[in-house]
C-alpha cells in the first residue's frame, strides 16, 4: 500500500522502506566498546540498531546517502537480534536447581545456559552475514578458505560435529550454521520440556560468551583472506545488537552484561537497546567486577535528543522522507517556513477569536485592540531583542510579538488586576516589565483566558509542533501526517508552503487525539487502567492551569509535574501495581518523567504533551510540581464509575488548588526580595 | 542377495548382466541398510539393494529399529533416471529422527553424454575453477556468455551435473549462492 503522506509512520518491523537518521554521535558507538541505549517507545531505538546491521547497510538508501560510498569502511559486521525472537519464560526456572546447589550458583549455572543459547543464535546470524557480504563482494574468501576455517572450527570445538547433519568429511559454513541452529533449538527443546540437560550432548561447560569469542575470531580471520592488496587492511568486527532488552530476566541480562565485561579479543561488540525499564547494566556474575564506563557506553536516547536538539533530528527525518517521497535528491525542507512560528496573539487572534458572538468576548477584543496604540505596546519587539535566549529554549515560549495580532493576553493580565503603566517611554523600563511580567505568564494567561471565554486553545506553528512531540519521532511524524493530510496538496507544493494555523490547528487536535485512541491497541496487560489515568491526569492537569478564578495561576508557569510518593500505599501489592501501571505509561511514551528521584519510592511526571490538544493543558506540558496522592491515584486507574471518578478527580483539583495557593519557597524568597 | 541365501550369488551375476541401474527393494532383516553392488565387469550396471525396517515392534522381537523409508527417483532432463533420494524415517526415544542418502545411478564418463548444451557450458567453467560459489559461477557465466541465468535455474543445473557424478555439489539450502561446486572429473 502506498503512504498517503511522506509522514506517514510505521514501526521499523511493519514498514518496508525504511528512513534511518544517523545522530551525530553515531560514530562513537561505532567504535570497538560495547554500547547501552536506553529510550521511550518511538525514541528510534530499533532503527537506531538497524542501523549498524549489514543488510540493512548494504540496502538502505536512506543511511547510505549518510555513510558514504562504503558502507563498511569502519570494519564491522552488525547482526541485529531481537529479545522476543528468541526468549521463552521457560528459561526462568531451567536447568533445575540440583541438590548442594545454593540460589547463587544455581542462578549462574542458568545464566551460563542463557548465554549458549545466545551464542548459537548469534553465531547463525553471524555466518549468514558474512555469506552475504561474500556476495556482496564485500567480503572475497574462497571455497578453500572457507573449508579450512570450518575444520579449524570444529577442530577446536569437536562438540559441534555432534550436530552437523550432513556425513561427510568437509564442512561448509552452511553446514556449521545449521548446526548452530539446530544446538540452539535443542536447547530451547530442553527448556520446554523441562528435561535435565545430558552432560555428553556435546554443551560445553564453558565460562559465558567464551565460545561465540573463540568462533567469531576464527571466522573474522576468514573475513580478511583474499581480500585484494589494497583493501583497508583494518580487521573485521562483529558488533551484535541486541533489541528490546527489556524483555529479558534480571539473571539474563546480568549473564549478558558478564558477556560484555569479559570480551577481550576486540572481535566483538555489544550494542544493547532497551526501553527505560532496562533491568541493570552494570551488574555481572564476575565476583567483584561490575561494568563501568570502560566497558560499555552508557547513552540514554532522551537526552541526545534533547541536548543534541530534537529540532535537529526532526528536520533531519523530513528532508530524507521528503526526498523519498518526491524521488529527488536535492530537497530543502524547512519546518519553520511551512509551520509559521506564530505568536501567542497571532494564534488567539486568527483561531481562537474568530467567529465570536459573545459579547464580554468582543468587548475584551475591542479593549485590546485599543491597547495597540498605547505607548508600552506600539512596538512589540521593542526592548525584547537579546531576551529569547535561554529562557526562551528553556520553556520553548512562542516568538516576540508582532504589531499584526491585539496584545489580547497583556490586556487580559491587567485585566485580572497586574497593574501597569501603558504610557512608559523608557525602552529599558519597558523591556524589564515585558520580560518579568508577561513573557513568563504568557501561556498560562492564554490557557485561563481561553477556559473563561470558552474559546478554543489554538494549536498551531513550528514551536507548539515541536513542543508537543514531546522529543518522540513518532508523535511529530503524527503531527505533521495529520498537518500534511489536511492542506491536501503534493509533497513539492507543501514543502514550500506556509501552513494555514488554523487547518494546523484542526491537525494536530486530530493527532492528539488519535495518539489518545491509540492507547486502546496497545499491547500491554494495563490498558484500561492506563486509559483511565490519562483520563485522569488530562483533566487534572487542564482544570490546574487554567483556573481563572485563582490569580495564583497566572503567578507561574504551568502547573502539572505529579508527584507521587508510593509508600503512601500501605499494602505491598497496591505499590507493586501502581508502579507497574506507571512503568507500562512511561514505556509507551504517555507519561514522561521529570526528574529521576534516587529516592526509588518517589517519581515525579507529568503526561506526554500531545495529549494537550485532547485535554487543552499547555502545549509546553507543565513545569510545576504539585503532590499527588498515591492511593487517589491508584483508585483512579482502578475506578469504573464515572461519578466517582469525577468526585475524586475534583477532589484532587480542590486539593492541588489550596497547595498552589501556598508559597513554594523559592517564591517566598523572591517576595521578600521585592 | 544375501550371502545367507542360496544362489545369492547367482541372482546378483543375472541381475549385474542386464547392463543398467537397478534398484532392489526388500524386507526380511527388519533393518534399514543401504547396500550398493557394482563389478568391474559389468560397469554399467549397478544394484542399489535398500531394506525397509519394521515399520513398528512385534512381539518378542529385540531389534529396537523401527521406521520406513521414503524413495525418491530423480530423472534427467532427458527423462532418464539418474539417482534416488532415500529419505529414512527412524523412530528413537520417542522421538522421529530423519536422514537423507543420495545414490547416484552412473558414474563418469557413463554419464557425460547425458549432459544438456547448458550444462557443458557450466562445466566449462567450473573446471576452470576447480571449486567456486555459486554466486561466483553465475557471475563467471554472465561474463563468459553475456547472458543472465537466474540462480534456481543454475542450482537446478548443477544439481543434475551433481547426479551424473561429473561435480560435487555442497548445497546451502537456505542460500543457493553460498553453495559451493567442486570439479569431480579426473
Amino acid at each position: 500500500m502506498n503512504a498517503q503522506s511522506p509522514f506517514q509512520y510505521r514501526r521499523w518491523e511493519s514498514d518496508d522502506h525504511h528512513i534511518i537518521w544517523l545522530p551525530p554521535r553515531f560514530s562513537e558507538w561505532e567504535g570497538k566498546r560495547s554500547t547501552y541505549f536506553t529510550g521511550s517507545r518511538g525514541s528510534g531505538k530499533t532503527t537506531l540498531l538497524r542501523a549498524f546491521e549489514w543488510s540493512v547497510r548494504l540496502h538502505n538508501e536512506s543511511l547510505r546517502k549518510q555513510i558514504g560510498p562504503d558502507p563498511f569502511s569502519n570494519k564491522y559486521i552488525g547482526v541485529y537480534l531481537s529479545a522476543p525472537d528468541y526468549i521463552t519464560y521457560h528459561f526462568v526456572n531451567w536447568p533445575k536447581l540440583k541438590e548442594k546447589m545454593d540460589s547463587q550458583a544455581w542462578e549462574e549455572e542458568k545464566g551460563r545456559i542463557y548465554c549458549l543459547y545466545l551464542e548459537y543464535y548469534i553465531l547463525q546470524l553471524s555466518i549468514k552475514a558474512i555469506q552475504g557480504l561474500l556476495q556482496a563482494n564485500i567480503l572475497h574468501f574462497s571455497p578453500e578458505h572457507e573449508l579450512q576455517t570450518v575444520q579449524e572450527i570444529l577442530d577446536e570445538r569437536p562438540e559441534i560435529k555432534k550436530f552437523l547433519f550432513k556425513r561427510k568429511s568437509k564442512f561448509l559454513l552452511s553446514d556449521l550454521r545449521l548446526a548452530f541452529k539446530f544446538m540452539h533449538e535443542n536447547l530451547r527443546q530442553h527448556a520446554i520440556h523441562d528435561e535435565e540437560l545430558p552432560s555428553d550432548e556435546g554443551y560445553p561447560t564453558l565460562q559465558m560468551g567464551q565460545m561465540l569469542e573463540e568462533i567469531a575470531s576464527y571466522l573474522i580471520d576468514l573475513c580478511s583472506k583474499g581480500a585484494p592488496v589494497n583493501k583497508n587492511k583494518k580487521r573485521w568486527m562483529f558488533k551484535v545488537c541486541m533489541d528490546q532488552a527489556e524483555s529479558i530476566e534480571y539473571y539474563q541480562q546480568k549473564a549478558i552484561n558478564t558477556m560484555v565485561a569479559r570480551l577481550g579479543t576486540g572481535d566483538i561488540s555489544f550494542v544493547i537497546a532497551a526501553s527505560t525499564g532496562l533491568k541493570d547494566i552494570n551488574d555481572t556474575f564476575i565476583p567483584h567486577h561490575t561494568l563501568n564506563d570502560d566497558d560499555r557506553i552508557y547513552t540514554s536516547l532522551e537526552s541526545i535528543y534533547k541536548k543534541e536538539k530534537f529540532h535537529k533530528f526532526a528536520h533531519a527525518v523530513t528532508e530524507l522522507r521528503m526526498m523519498k517521497y518526491i524521488n529527488k535528491d536535492n530537497i530543502c525542507v524547512n519546518l519553520k517556513t511551512i509551520l509559521g512560528d506564530w505568536s501567542i496573539n497571532q494564534l488567539l487572534d486568527i483561531i481562537s477569536f474568530k467567529n465570536t458572538e459573545s459579547k464580554n468576548v468582543k468587548d475584551f477584543v475591542k479593549r485590546s485592540r485599543e491597547n495597540m496604540s498605547k505607548n508600552f505596546f506600539r512596538s512589540r519587539k521593542d526592548g525584547l531583542e537579546g531576551i529569547q535566549s535561554f529562557e526562551d529554549d528553556l520553556y520553548e515560549n512562542l516568538p516576540m510579538e508582532e504589531r499584526s495580532a491585539p496584545p489580547f493576553y497583556e490586556t487580559y493580565l491587567i485585566q485580572k488586576g497586574f497593574t501597569l503603566d501603558l504610557n512608559i517611554i523608557n525602552k529599558e523600563e519597558i523591556r524589564a516589565i515585558k520580560s518579568q511580567e508577561f513573557r513568563k505568564k504568557m501561556v498560562s494567561a492564554m490557557l485561563c483566558l481561553c477556559k473563561e471565554f470558552r474559546l478554543p486553545i489554538p494549536f498551531a506553528g513550528y514551536t507548539m509542533v515541536m513542543s508537543m512531540s514531546d522529543t518522540c519521532i513518532r508523535d511529530f511524524l503524527r503531527i505533521m501526517h495529520e498537518i500534511y493530510l489536511a492542506e491536501n496538496c503534493n509533497a513539492e507544493r507543501f514543502s514550500e508552503k506556509c501552513i494555514d494555523p488554523k487547518k494546523q490547528n484542526e491537525a494536530i487536535r486530530k493527532a492528539s487525539e488519535s495518539r489518545y485512541l491509540g492507547i486502546s491497541y496497545e499491547p500491554e496487560c494495563h490498558i484500561s487502567d492506563i486509559k483511565k489515568l490519562v483520563d485522569s491526569l488530562g483533566k487534572i492537569t487542564s482544570e490546574i492551569q487554567s483556573s481563572y478564578r485563582d490569580l495564583s495561576t497566572l503567578k507561574s508557569t504551568e502547573r502539572g509535574i505529579f508527584e507521587i510518593d508510593f509508600n503512601r500505599l500501605s499494602r505491598p501489592e497496591d505499590r507493586k501495581e501502581l508502579r507497574e501501571i506507571i512503568q507500562e505509561a512511561i514505556d509507551s511514551h504517555i507519561i514522561r518523567i521529570y526528574i529521576e528521584s534516587k529516592d526509588e519510592n518517589k517519581i515525579s511526571f507529568r503526561l506526554h504533551k500531545l495529549f494537550s490538544a485532547k485535554f487543552n493543558f499547555s502545549y509546553r506540558g507543565a513545569y510545576y510540581p504539585v503532590p499527588l496522592d498515591s492511593d487517589i491515584l491508584l483508585n483512579l486507574c482502578k475506578e469504573d464509575d464515572e461519578q466517582i471518578i469525577k468526585k475524586m478527580e475534583s477532589k484532587e483539583i480542590g486539593k492541588i488548588n489550596r497547595y498552589r495557593n501556598q508559597l513554594l519557597l523559592s517564591e517566598w524568597g523572591a517576595e521578600l526580595d521585592d | 542377495m544375501y550371502t545367507e541365501l542360496i544362489n545369492s550369488g547367482y541372482m546378483r551375476e543375472k541381475l549385474l548382466s542386464l547392463g543398467r541401474p537397478i534398484l532392489y527393494l526388500h524386507g526380511h532383516i527388519h533393518d534399514n541398510d543401504i547396500e550398493i553392488i557394482q563389478s568391474p565387469i559389468y560397469e554399467d550396471s549397478k544394484i542399489i539393494c535398500i531394506s525397509a525396517p519394521l515399520l513398528m515392534p512385534i512381539k518378542n522381537n529385540k531389534n529396537n529399529k523401527f521406521g520406513f523409508n521414503k524413495i525418491k527417483l530423480v530423472f534427467s532432463q532427458s527423462k532418464r533416471p539418474i539417482g534416488c533420494e532415500i529419505e529414512q524415517f527412524k523412530f528413537e526415544d520417542g522421538r522421529i529422527k530423519t536422514s537423507t542418502s543420495r545414490i547416484r545411478f552412473l558414474n563418469f564418463p557413463e554419464t557425460i553424454e547425458q549432459a544438456t548444451g547448458d550444462e557443458i557450458r557450466i562445466l566449462e567453467l567450473i573446471r576452470e575453477e576447480k571449486m567456486v560459489f555459486l554466486f561466483r559461477l553465475r557471475e563467471a557465466y554472465r561474463e563468459r556468455f553475456k547472458v543472465e541465468i537466474d540462480m534456481d535455474n543454475l542450482h537446478k543445473l548443477i544439481e543434475e551435473l551433481d547426479w551424473l557424478g561429473l561435480v560435487n555439489y555442497d548445497r546451502d539450502e537456505g542460500n543457493y549462492g553460498t553453495s559451493v561446486v567442486k570439479w569431480l572429473i579426473p
